[in-house]
């Protein structure tokens, strides 16, 4: 299925899950929310050949919307229980003040400050980044990273001889675009 | 970074590194404070990269959505158009019947109809549509997929947000006005493509100009617009030959 396809597949199936999926999160804006999560995936799985039939693609959007909905209620359910048993929250990660230092709700909402304004940055200079990247560079790295494309589909796009020819191809733009953001990361205030 | 690291660390990224040779780089990354930072820094970018695809697929998803679904002025407007049109297809139905009693060639407007969607095809020749574009870039990507779906109205309010219009972008703009039978608006704005001798598009503009006329039920303009695309042999010259003929 080709981009454009794709989009009209977008409008029908938002016009047709979207009554239903209101239904089950109680609320339209947590409904379209799941639905772009779950048409995002469906594209990117399709991109990568991981979805071959293309039959109910209606019914699969909508499950995932359903399944996505469902996952993120749990996982809220557990962020906020008191039940000691639920915790860590996460993993791997120590919880904030937790060696037994004083909370300081000031100090601790200055390092959520700038953890997020740390964030914006390299999003900023990853934008940047990808602006100054030439666009083969760009589409292999999209179409590798994102789209989850296999080497051999990208050897026969890309018409090169071998798919270790598009795993320096893969390497040189990669380490292009690092030097671009290493660039731009300096450059860049919020 | 040496080379022959950041190699590993794509190998690692693609897992490609398997049994010995990964129980070394993760026991490397325990110590190797740089090789760390490199790879924290490759995983990094790689995450930015997927978040602005989505982000970027996600907001021309919800454009589109948007452009599809009629505001409840237009929608009442649509239902009123939607009866005036029903009675307009069974006028001209018992028109085009009775007509065919004395005469069997159609009318100028129903061959500029035939015509025009034999010929009235425009896409979109800009960037692609997946790598990011400028607003203008996605302004104009938009209108000619709002075109190619008949969101006509939607398209023209896409296409008043960029300026200057180049004459590629007038001619979808007077395609529009013709889609929306609004003929007298798509022949001003082909006969302005055409007040520019030098226009890469007049060819195209003449022959959407002489369908407009036609109609307009405007046949005597119409004639020698379409002799000139014959005589200069130029863009849709068998097709105005035909035309001709059938007039």
């Amino acid at each position: 299925m080709d981009r454009n396809s794709f989009d009209q597949f977008v409008v029908k199936a938002h016009e047709q899950c979207i009554p239903s999926l209101i239904k089950l999160t109680g609320s339209r804006a947590d409904a379209e929310d799941v639905l772009m999560e779950a048409l995002y995936k469906l594209w990117i799985n399709l991109e990568s050949g991981k979805v071959k039939h293309q039959a109910n693609l209606k019914g699969y959007a909508f499950t995932m919307a359903k399944n996505i909905w469902i996952n993120q209620k749990r996982k809220s359910v557990r962020e906020y229980s008191t039940d000691p048993h639920e915790l860590p929250l996460h993993e791997n990660q120590p919880m904030p003040y937790a060696s037994g230092e004083e909370f300081d709700p000031i100090v601790f909402q200055e390092e959520e400050e700038a953890a997020l304004s740390l964030k914006l940055q390299e999003e900023k200079a990853l934008h940047k980044a990808l602006k100054k990247l030439d666009t083969s560079c760009k589409n292999l790295l999209t179409n590798f990273i994102v789209k989850k494309y296999s080497l051999k589909k990208l050897q026969e796009k890309m018409g090169l001889a071998s798919t270790n020819a598009v795993k320096t191809a893969k390497y040189r733009c990669k380490k292009k675009l690092i030097a671009l953001y290493k660039e731009a990361i300096k450059d860049v205030t919020i | 970074m040496d080379e022959s690291d950041l190699q590993l660390i794509e190998d690692y990224l693609n897992g490609d590194l398997k049994n010995q040779a990964l129980n070394d780089f993760e026991q490397r990354l325990q110590t190797d404070k740089a090789l760390a930072e490199e790879l924290q820094l490759h995983r990094k970018v790689e995450y930015w990269l997927k978040k602005q695809h989505k982000e970027q697929l996600q907001q021309e998803w919800k454009t589109l959505i948007k452009q599809q679904e009629p505001l409840p002025a237009q929608k009442i407007r649509t239902l009123t158009v939607v009866k005036w049109a029903a009675g307009l297809a069974a006028s001209l139905l018992i028109g085009m019947a009775f007509l065919s009693w004395f005469n069997s060639s159609p009318s100028p407007a129903t061959l500029a109809d035939a015509y025009w969607k034999q010929s009235a095809n425009f896409t979109y020749k800009g960037t692609e549509r997946s790598t990011s574009l400028s607003p203008t870039e996605k302004a104009l990507s938009d209108a000619y997929l709002a075109y190619k779906n008949k969101y006509y109205r939607s398209s023209l309010d896409l296409l008043e947000k960029i300026t200057p219009l180049s004459d590629q972008e007038k001619l979808l703009q007077g395609a529009n006005y013709f889609a929306l039978q609004q003929f007298d608006t798509a022949v001003e704005t082909f006969e302005a493509i055409l007040q520019d001798p030098n226009s890469y598009t007049k060819d195209q503009a003449r022959w959407y100009l002489a369908l407009s006329l036609l109609a307009l039920e405007q046949t005597e303009k119409a004639k020698p617009i379409l002799q000139k695309i014959v005589n200069e042999e130029s863009w849709q010259a068998e097709k105005a030959q035909e035309l001709l003929n059938d007039l």
